[in-house]
């Protein structure tokens, strides 16, 4: 990869990026969280536990149902979390 | 006229639409703000409830109905459903609040202005080409879907069906412009969620408990709640990820952030419309669709699921209610794709290439008639009923989402990204769809698993291998995190930005 930016204006950069586009923004990592739940829901339920039913529901429709939940109850948690993340 | 209550609830629906459209007729012509972006007036809730509406077509209220009855409710809910309030929880995440004060800085109205804005003029324009190409398909799917529900239900010829719905849909959204379409999807949300999930609650109880209608239910499918055989698993996966990045990155859900009153209030609205449809499809999905099985297990014609359940367990003024959220969904869904066309094809193809000077007044002109074409010609369209609505939907959502999902995450959260990279993402994502799709034999709606990840290769190699952005670009990409001020635009300013 070219190092398009000259020293000092790439480092400016770089603090600002921290700022605004890292794990410090609420948006950022609570997708990171919801993402892999998702990804880690797929491969463990349908990859290993494809033919395992609980109650006449496979295991992998539960996991996604249980996901579901879980990202609706995040994102009202991340409300406030934005909140005062934008008031600093 | 062998149903005469239900037929005068679909005229008063009908009615209602043209009635909200007159009501915000004055206001709607006042500019660009007005016309496109509800003068950025919208709440939480009446935003959360119309985007649910939006989304919600006759491809979910008739089209996956059907497949949850034929192919199994895990694969409707936990892919689809889940995959969809996942993408509305992403685009809160990700997306909503940045894109919301991104139109208000620069004063704009069609997503792909931010295309133009962070990365490049051929990637805005292709964007656009995009929708101008797919929105149009979609729209005569809503109406053939209209027509048929109308046909089923009281008889009147398909082709009179199709042109009522064609006018109605034309009349209010060109008239009242994104006020009139948000009210009036707020009232089509509740129809909606009402219908199918009250129908769900009351098959439930009607044939005694959940346990025992899903017992008689799995008598005539056996795959009813199961993951089907002749099912991929490629398919589960491949459709929740197309569901999720299209509500992540479709323009005409995106431009829904633009009305409402700030980053905060975009936010609410996302994730009060992802717990509404996952209740959807949960529990509305899992009562009517179960139903139908045990009231008409051999059903040939899987689009009539919810017909056969309504007739069976509503009474006569519930099955008017259950029309007028037929028609909403064909209504709603159709009545976004075409404020986005209109939106984009006036801010990107007619006052970038035809009148960079045109005011406010001339480009709302533009864009109303790039509507009205479209309009009529999908209305034309639908009359001839020559396209399977499933297959369109399909092809649509998972166009969009390859076109549009990666440009817009890594235009927001990567600085390196540039204009080359947003071009590659945009036109790779697309053209690798239509590549998988029609030359490739991939398991059904499986398309989005190659498109998606080269549209991401695509900006990142791109991006790496020629210069990065100019550092107003990220000056601009800071300002709509909220991280920093920069002035604002005014929407007849936008035109040279």
């Amino acid at each position: 990869m070219t190092d398009f930016y000259p020293a000092e204006e790439r480092q400016h950069m770089e603090s600002r990026q921290k700022s605004y586009m890292s794990g410090k923004n609420p948006g950022f990592y609570f997708a990171a969280i919801l993402i892999g739940l998702w990804v880690l829901c797929w491969i463990v339920f349908m990859g290993f536990f494809r033919k395992d039913v609980w109650a006449g529901v496979p295991a992998v429709t539960w996991s996604m149902i249980a996901f579901g939940i879980v990202a609706i109850i995040i994102s009202i948690i991340a409300i406030p979390v934005f909140k005062k993340f934008e008031k600093q | 006229m062998n149903k005469p209550i239900e037929f005068s609830i679909f005229v008063l629906y009908l009615a209602a639409c043209i009635g909200i459209a007159l009501y915000f007729l004055k206001k709607a012509s006042k500019g660009e703000s007005a016309f496109w972006g509800a003068e950025r007036s919208i709440g939480s809730f009446v935003s959360g409830v119309a985007l649910f509406a939006t989304l919600i077509s006759t491809g979910s209220f008739l089209g996956f109905l059907g497949i949850a009855y034929r192919l199994g409710w895990s694969l409707t809910t936990m892919a689809f459903g889940t995959g969809v309030s996942l993408g509305f929880i992403l685009n809160m995440m990700l997306s909503g609040g940045a894109m919301r004060r991104y139109s208000e800085l620069r004063g704009k109205f069609a997503m792909s202005g931010f295309f133009a804005d962070r990365y490049n003029v051929p990637t805005a324009v292709a964007a656009t080409l995009v929708v101008l190409l797919l929105y149009p398909f979609y729209a005569v799917a809503e109406l053939i879907g209209a027509g048929l529900a109308l046909q089923y239900l009281f008889g009147i010829p398909f082709t009179v069906a199709v042109l009522i719905t064609g006018v109605v849909l034309g009349f209010y959204v060109l008239l009242g412009g994104m006020l009139s379409v948000t009210w009036n999807d707020f009232m089509q949300g509740f129809l909606k969620f009402g219908v199918m999930v009250g129908l769900g609650i009351l098959a439930l109880y009607a044939f005694g408990g959940v346990g025992p209608m899903l017992n008689k239910a799995r008598m005539a499918n056996p795959f009813f709640l199961t993951l089907h055989p002749k099912v991929s698993p490629w398919t589960y996966i491949g459709l929740s990820l197309g569901a999720g990045s299209f509500v992540l990155s479709s323009p005409h859900l995106v431009m829904r952030l633009f009305t409402v009153k700030d980053a905060a209030t975009a936010r609410k609205s996302l994730s009060l419309t992802a717990f509404l449809i996952f209740v959807f499809h949960v529990l509305g999905y899992l009562g009517v669709a179960g139903a139908a099985l045990i009231i008409a297990p051999k059903l040939v014609k899987i689009d009539q699921v919810l017909f056969v359940t309504m007739d069976a367990l509503f009474p006569a003024v519930l099955k008017g209610l259950a029309v007028a959220g037929i028609m909403a969904a064909a209504m709603s869904t159709t009545s976004g794709m075409l404020l986005a066309i209109g939106a984009e094809f006036s801010s990107n193809i007619y006052k970038r290439f035809f009148r960079p000077n045109a005011n406010q007044h001339q480009s709302l002109r533009v864009g109303k008639i790039a509507i009205l074409v479209v309009v009529v010609v999908a209305t034309l369209a639908g009359m001839v009923q020559t396209l399977s609505i499933g297959v369109i939907v399909a092809l649509t959502l998972e166009g969009i989402a390859s076109s549009f999902m990666a440009p817009l995450v890594v235009g927001l959260w990567w600085r390196r990204a540039n204009g080359v990279g947003g071009f590659l993402g945009v036109a790779g994502g697309f053209v690798s769809f239509l590549v998988v799709h029609f030359l490739f034999k991939v398991p059904l709606f499986a398309e989005a698993l190659f498109s998606i990840p080269i549209s991401f290769l695509g900006i990142i190699i791109g991006s790496l291998l020629t210069a990065p952005p100019k550092p107003e670009t990220i000056e601009f990409l800071e300002a709509i995190h909220g991280q920093k001020q920069i002035a604002r635009q005014a929407p007849a300013q936008a035109v040279e930005a």
